[in-house]
């Protein structure tokens, strides 16, 4: 059954556009943020962290630090050697895949500008930051790693030296005959895309607090994965799972940053097995830019062969893949989440991809919103236009001969998956409608007819991505560490109140409003008479938390199942207490009723109430309600939607200005509509800042140089255009709500349509790309040198002027 | 990264040449710059560099690891850590003299690795900054390789770390600035109250409290404008190093410090004025060493000034304090004064990379 | 971050506060607002020994008509600037440019004085300040002296204020009819500095250019007059064609910075595109 399945009065919350009731505590700040929480007397930890991208360390003396006032202990990493274990690496992809070991603190070596290397504990904040300056070390530098392609060269200068080797791993999965697909194809495209590194920017800065309560542990984390994090600390230090609590209070944003395992987390922990009193970190702004794991970072190599028509024969892609300088909890993993979506919505008979893991001596890499989609589908979507513009056909019309048609689904793609429903075409008519798509053609011929010097592109994403992660199977077959259920649990108070426990833990997304959306439909209970529990593995014990669009599609259907648990306990006791049949009862808003003798009912609250007395049960039930379920989908599901960007490009200045955006979504059934506006503005907004804004960039001596928000640029709406927004709904087949997902979509969608739309207006000047993100120094440069990836002419390498990977320069990486 | 810089001066590489081993005289072309100690062939010392509102001290070594006469090449390799901060720099400066029509081109080559916060950003803070300072060092040494005679190695005032007596600060007298009235001394001593009523200065009424205070501050500030009479404090009149010593000193004089200056933690307070408004006279003396560039007198008082600061600072945690206090010691004008020659290396190369407008990389 | 330790003073009036400053020495800082200080302070890369907040000085906060200038009391925050029906009839250069600044948060604390005295080239207001002719009017215990804007910004992030002096006010002289201003300004998002930012006031003169005063932000160690464009235009006619061929000298002489946002030879280029564009807008 659906949720829409119990009829019109049942559907009263499912689909109602309802503001969230956790926002106005979220938005005050009158809750609990990690930070917000200090029991009595808490200890403050501050790290010291590596000025260097690659070095030695040769000497670390804590003993001036250990004076300072207030200072209670100083530790470097080689203090705490033989309890710090290692950070936990969950996804080892390949057999063979070099795995170093990573200390939370360093000891010997550092790999990054920011690893930890010390730390000091103190009575305030304020001591503990004025006394790292006290602690001396002496490091050898060793060359910095910058450049993966260097990096892979014979004799190249290596991350970690016992390796021999800079590579982690090689990936590979192939279908079809792509030799044969390539041999004497019409059309080839061979095009090779940088994905840039992007910093993960959640407004809640990382925080984390332990307390130790005699032998065990209550630890607080600003994090997504509750659950994860205490297996992994459980299993990093030894301290049995049981003797563990973690707490993700209310966490400000994570956007995958806090889908980790991170070394503060572990020596918090250890710090408060030492010293037996509460001790709390919080990084700053620049702390945080440079040591959260980032996202992206990819070099792409792809060849596209294709028919005269436009239908495409086959794909060839070959990625490089920057780990950073260890591999953390699932970073060899993230690029292969894109393996199976390059192929996009479109057929092909062959599919080959191959993907190696590269280190670095730069911040780690690990799941960033949409992890490995965004960039197959930035890179199959600008195939797409070059196709377009190589056969001299629209960009619409190229993707119309190659995309699964609605009556096909569902499809089995090259890439191995099923897609389960889909409807590319309304989804697309929508979008066309929405935008005005011929006015604005007719608007760019004029324009270039009159040789205006502001240029007008058009730029399309027919986009998918797969969601609800994971199948555990699936994740079984990918060698991951772990399955991909959700579960929850229903508990019905004697009052006729619900508790709902969910395995889910939220950040921003909304689940406390829409879990109890759902649940209001299940039971028939007020929304206001529903509570949503979760993030405390003392309170929700079962759970893989939040992360991949998996809430609603995995979290949301264990919902549905114990609120149907539920209402079948609930049925039995109505039954008694009616004297019907099970059968004879309808269940309808909330109340049992005799069929055909409506007067006669029980509300699921009087049933609540009649469970607890216990006076009056079935015999042999047991006296309570309460239900739980745990739900492993059988497959991904699977939103797309069609997004297009037309954009203005000052061609004296290379400044881009977007001037109109639709974004047309299928994600299937909607829980609360303004839930979904909220998480499309959002993804939009993250999507186009890699188009436009964002890079973490560093130097060839690996100094990241964007560590503050003067030199990160994260655009404000002050920088967005105004989105116009739609929806089509095709229910997902794989579930039974037919939800789909929609934390990544907007986010998936929108960096290829930006771009698209840049290069589209600058095609008559000869130019076919424009490196990410698009500053204006880049597309002038583009427009100067006429073609290219954004123009040379700056100077590679170095901290200064435009280089190494400025964002002048010419991109990325080489 | 790698530096490239060269510059005319005009003399004969004959004459150049041997200024160009002797790192007290090319440090002390440095501004901001201190030599600390010389051991052997390495040379320990610091930088203070300053723009605006920000400083960045570096303290480090130095050491000519190569010198061959026949093609006029020095190879210098220099280490230095922020003061402060976690960051580094070092360098390998590669230094060659070319004759040229009778003046002698030097070609500087440097291989520099700056880490920490000021490689961290976008903008440049330290080729910005780095931009003055060589103006001001090219000139200074043009100045020294020119006039070989002029004073090359002025006392160099070993330590001023030393916790001596602040107050007696006798290295002033040596530094021949004149120093006007002691009577700043004075009465920061009486003014130990101050101490006591951190808070003070927060309020208008501190003034009125603390008025004796205040008052010498007013003094001093006044010799620094330039006005000797001003009562300078002992240490502002000594020269530099004075102060530098002074300062460590004056942990002591911190905690009795008048000064009243309001500052709302105790350990904080600035000592007295005494130290604030130093010196007025110290261009002076430096014009009399015939110093390169025109030191700011802004940065001479300023570095007495710190002074104050620092020794409150003293008092609450020591040993650091100390090697950073030092470090701001190290004005511009210091460095060509007094004493303290600095580290060539450290500045030397800094020095090179400021000069190096573009870089060639990797 | 956090900064380090310093003392704090916070005067309540001018002569409390250069007495402050002249007792504090040369690493004293004067905290006017914030904006470009605390960040400073925060990353550690200033270390001032006390900070002198003027917070409370509140005479330094007046926006006052003095005849043939006008006089912007040095704490008069942005915000307040923007608003002011003075400012915006006498010196509309300076209402447009300050409304670029940052963000509305910032510009309730940033303030006139504190954007000026930083001498930052990247900021919007030095180059404003210079296009203007704007006095500066500072004080310290020795006394009052004025200084013309060409004389202030000496270089990157220095102006010729001595570590003892208090910048009071700024006296602009007043642009009267038939002129026109505006501001242009090149950054990539709302909040980021500008890559190259053009403040420009021109009068028009029986349809030509009667005079043109120009200066570019982030240009240079400071902000940068473009004098050879104010003489190329002077006289000429309004006309896109004539900016844009006296633009061309826009960047003479300028040195710019390269860094992450732009490289010198961009700058350059931007230079002589935005400086056509503000003409054409401050004259029409």
């Amino acid at each position: 059954m659906t949720a829409t399945a119990e009829g019109p009065a049942a559907a009263k919350e499912v689909g109602a556009p309802r503001k969230r009731s956790e926002d106005a505590r979220l938005v005050t700040g009158r809750t609990r943020w990690t930070d917000n929480i200090t029991p009595a007397g808490t200890l403050h930890v501050a790290f010291l962290r590596s000025p260097h991208a690659h070095a030695r360390i040769t000497r670390v003396d804590t003993s001036p630090a250990r004076e300072h006032p207030g200072v209670v202990t100083v530790l470097s990493g080689s203090d705490i050697a033989d309890e710090q274990g290692a950070l936990p690496c969950a996804w080892v992809v390949t057999e063979d895949m070099k795995h170093p070991d990573h200390p939370p603190m360093a000891v010997a070596e550092v790999r990054y500008v920011g690893e930890p290397v010390a730390c000091v504990v103190a009575r305030d904040r304020y001591a503990a930051i004025d006394a790292l300056e006290e602690i001396d070390v002496d490091y050898e530098p060793l060359p910095a790693v910058t450049d993966m392609e260097d990096a892979l060269a014979e004799g190249a200068d290596l991350v970690h030296t016992g390796l021999g080797t800079n590579k982690s791993y090689t990936w590979v999965f192939e279908n079809g005959d792509l030799d044969a697909a390539l041999r004497d194809a019409p059309v080839v495209l061979e095009r090779r895309y940088v994905q840039q590194r992007l910093i993960p920017s959640a407004m809640e800065p990382r925080a984390v607090l332990c307390v130790p309560e005699g032998e065990e542990f209550t630890l607080y984390s600003s994090t997504q994965i509750p659950h994860i994090l205490r297996l992994m600390l459980a299993t990093v230090t030894g301290i049995p799972e049981h003797r563990l609590r973690v707490v993700a209070p209310d966490v400000g944003g994570g956007f995958g940053s806090k889908l980790q395992v991170y070394g503060e987390e572990v020596i918090a922990l250890l710090l408060a097995r030492r010293l037996g009193r509460p001790v709390k970190w919080t990084e700053s702004r620049s702390e945080g830019n440079m040591t959260v794991h980032h996202g992206r970072d990819q070099i792409q190599r792809l060849t596209l062969a294709a028919e005269r028509d436009g239908r495409i024969r086959g794909l060839k892609v070959d990625l490089l893949a920057d780990m950073g300088a260890y591999l953390m909890l699932v970073t060899p993993g993230i690029p292969l989440l894109g393996a199976f979506m390059f192929n996009g919505i479109y057929k092909m008979d062959a599919y080959s991809f191959t993907c190696s893991g590269v280190f670095t001596t730069k911040t780690p890499t690990d799941a960033y919103r949409g992890a490995g989609r965004p960039e197959a589908t930035y890179a199959i979507e600008r195939l797409m236009d070059e196709l377009a513009a190589e056969l001299d056909l629209d960009p619409i019309e190229v993707r119309r001969r190659n995309w699964i048609g609605h009556e096909e689904f569902p499809y089995e793609t090259v890439a191995g998956l099923t897609y389960d429903s889909g409807d590319y075409e309304s989804a697309t008519e929508k979008a066309l409608g929405l935008f005005d798509y011929d006015a604005l053609r007719a608007e760019q011929a004029a324009r270039r007819e009159r040789r205006d010097p502001v240029q007008l592109g058009i730029g399309v994403s027919t986009f998918t991505e797969m969601c609800g992660i994971a199948p555990s199977r699936v994740l079984g077959s990918l060698s991951y560490g772990a399955g991909g259920w959700e579960h929850a649990a229903v508990r019905v108070l004697p009052s006729g109140k619900v508790e709902v426990v969910t395995g889910t833990s939220p950040h921003g997304q909304g689940h406390e409003t829409a879990w109890a959306q759902i649940t209001a439909d299940r039971l028939g209970v007020p929304f206001e008479d529903v509570k949503v529990l979760h993030g405390d593995t003392a309170v929700s014990p079962k759970g893989m938390d939040t992360y991949g669009s998996r809430s609603l599609a995995v979290g949301g259907i264990a919902l549905s199942s114990a609120c149907d648990k539920v209402v079948d306990k609930a049925r039995r006791v109505a039954a008694h207490l009616l004297e019907a049949a099970e059968t004879d009862l309808d269940f309808d808003g909330g109340r049992f009723s005799v069929r055909g003798v409506p007067e006669e009912g029980r509300t699921i609250q009087e049933i609540a109430s009649a469970a607890f007395t216990a006076h009056d049960l079935p015999d042999g039930l047991e006296p309570s309600l309460d239900s739980d379920a745990t739900f492993d989908p059988e497959n991904f599901s699977f939103p797309h939607g069609t997004h297009l960007c037309a954009a203005e490009v000052d061609t004296e200045t290379g400044m881009v200005r977007i001037h109109r955006y639709v974004a047309v979504d299928d994600v299937g059934k909607v829980v609360n509509p303004l839930i979904v506006e909220g998480q499309v503005h959002g993804g939009l907004a993250q999507g186009i800042a890699q188009a436009l804004y964002e890079e973490a960039v560093y130097d060839a001596e690996g100094n990241l140089t964007t560590t503050t928000m003067a030199d990160y640029l994260v655009p404000s709406a002050a920088d967005l255009p105004h989105f116009i927004t739609g929806r089509t709904e095709t229910p997902a087949t794989s579930n039974p709500l037919g939800v789909k997902g929609v934390g990544e979509a907007g986010t998936i969608a929108s960096t290829p349509a930006v771009v698209n739309a840049i290069v589209d207006a600058l095609r008559p000047y000869g130019v076919h790309d424009v490196a990410m993100p698009c500053t204006p120094e880049r597309v002038w440069r583009a427009l100067r040198s006429g073609s290219g990836t954004g123009g040379s002419g700056a100077p590679p390498g170095g901290t200064a002027p435009g280089a190494g990977g400025g964002l002048g320069s010419e991109g990325g990486t080489r | 990264m790698e530096l490239d810089h060269d510059f005319t001066v005009p003399v004969p590489v004959d004459q150049a040449w041997p200024v160009l081993l002797d790192v007290e005289r090319v440090a002390a072309c440095m501004p901001g710059a201190t030599l600390d100690s010389t051991e052997g062939e390495e040379y320990t010392g610091r930088l203070k560099v300053k723009v605006g509102a920000m400083t960045i001290t570096y303290r480090g070594t130095a050491r000519i690891v190569s010198a061959d006469e026949a093609s006029r090449s020095v190879t210098l390799e220099a280490a230095a850590k922020e003061a402060r901060g976690s960051g580094t720099a070092s360098a390998t400066i590669q230094a060659q003299l070319h004759e040229e029509d009778g003046t002698t081109r030097v070609t500087v080559q440097t291989k520099l690795n700056v880490t920490g916060r000021p490689a961290q950003f976008g903008r440049n803070i330290l080729s910005e900054v780095g931009s003055k300072i060589v103006a001001r060092f090219a000139k200074a040494l043009a100045a020294e390789l020119e006039s070989p005679g002029a004073a090359p190695t002025t006392p160099t005032k070993a330590e001023p770390k030393p916790p001596t007596k602040p107050t007696t600060t006798p290295e002033p007298s040596t530094a021949t600035t004149p120093k006007p009235d002691t009577t700043a001394k004075p009465d920061a001593p009486a003014k130990p109250d101050a101490t006591a009523k951190p808070e003070a200065t927060a309020k208008p009424d501190a003034p009125a409290k603390s008025d004796a205070a205040a008052k010498p501050a007013v003094a001093a500030k006044l010799a620094g404008a330039g006005k000797p009479d001003a009562a300078a404090e002992p240490d502002a009149a000594a020269t530099a190093d004075a102060t530098a010593k002074a300062e460590s000193a004056s942990e002591a004089e911190a905690s009795s410090a008048p000064e009243a200056s309001a500052s709302p933690k105790p350990e904080g307070e600035k000592s007295g004025e005494s130290d604030t408004k130093p010196s007025a006279e110290p261009e002076s003396e430096v014009s009399a060493k015939a110093a390169p560039s025109k030191p700011s007198e802004a940065e001479v008082p300023e570095a007495a000034a710190s002074r104050g600061r620092h020794a409150a600072e003293a008092t609450r945690a020591q040993p650091v304090d100390d090697a950073i206090d030092l470090l701001e010691f190290a004005g511009p004008s210091l460095a060509k004064r007094a004493a303290p020659v600095l580290g060539a290396g450290v500045a030397l190369f800094l020095a090179v990379r400021f000069l190096a407008r573009r870089r060639k990389s990797r | 971050m956090i900064p380090a330790t310093f003392d704090y003073v916070r005067p309540g009036t001018v002569d409390e506060a250069v007495t402050a400053l002249a007792d504090a020495g040369e690493d004293a800082k004067i905290l006017a607002g914030g904006q470009s200080l605390m960040p400073l302070l925060r990353l550690r890369l200033a270390y001032p020994d006390s900070l002198i907040d003027l917070d409370r000085v509140d005479p330094l906060r007046e926006i006052r008509d003095e005849g043939d200038t006008l006089m912007i009391g040095a704490m008069a925050t942005h915000h307040q600037v923007v608003r002011d029906p003075l400012v915006r009839e006498f010196a509309p250069l300076i209402a447009r440019a300050t409304e670029t600044v940052a963000d509305p948060a910032v510009r309730h604390r940033g303030t006139f004085g504190g954007s000026l005295a930083h001498a930052d080239p990247a900021g919007d207001l030095p180059a404003v300040a210079l296009a203007l002719d704007a006095v500066f009017l500072v004080r310290s215990v020795r006394g009052e002296r004025e200084i013309p804007a060409a004389d202030f910004f000496v270089d990157w992030m220095t102006s010729a204020m001595e570590p003892d002096e208090l910048l009071l006010s700024v006296r602009i002289p007043k642009l009267g009819a038939g002129w026109g201003a505006h501001y242009e300004k090149f950054h990539r998002t709302a909040q980021a500095w500008a890559i190259v930012g053009v403040a420009c006031a021109v009068r028009r003169e029986n349809g030509t250019v009667g005079e043109a005063r120009i200066a570019l932000t982030n240009m240079g160690s400071t902000p940068v007059r473009a004098s050879e464009v104010e003489r190329a235009v002077a006289g000429g006619a309004v006309s896109e064609a004539a900016f844009r061929s006296a633009a061309e000298h826009a960047a003479d002489g300028a040195e710019p910075p390269a860094d992450l946002h732009g490289s010198s030879e961009y700058r350059r280029h931007l230079a002589t595109v935005l400086t056509a564009r503000a003409l054409a807008a401050a004259a029409s």
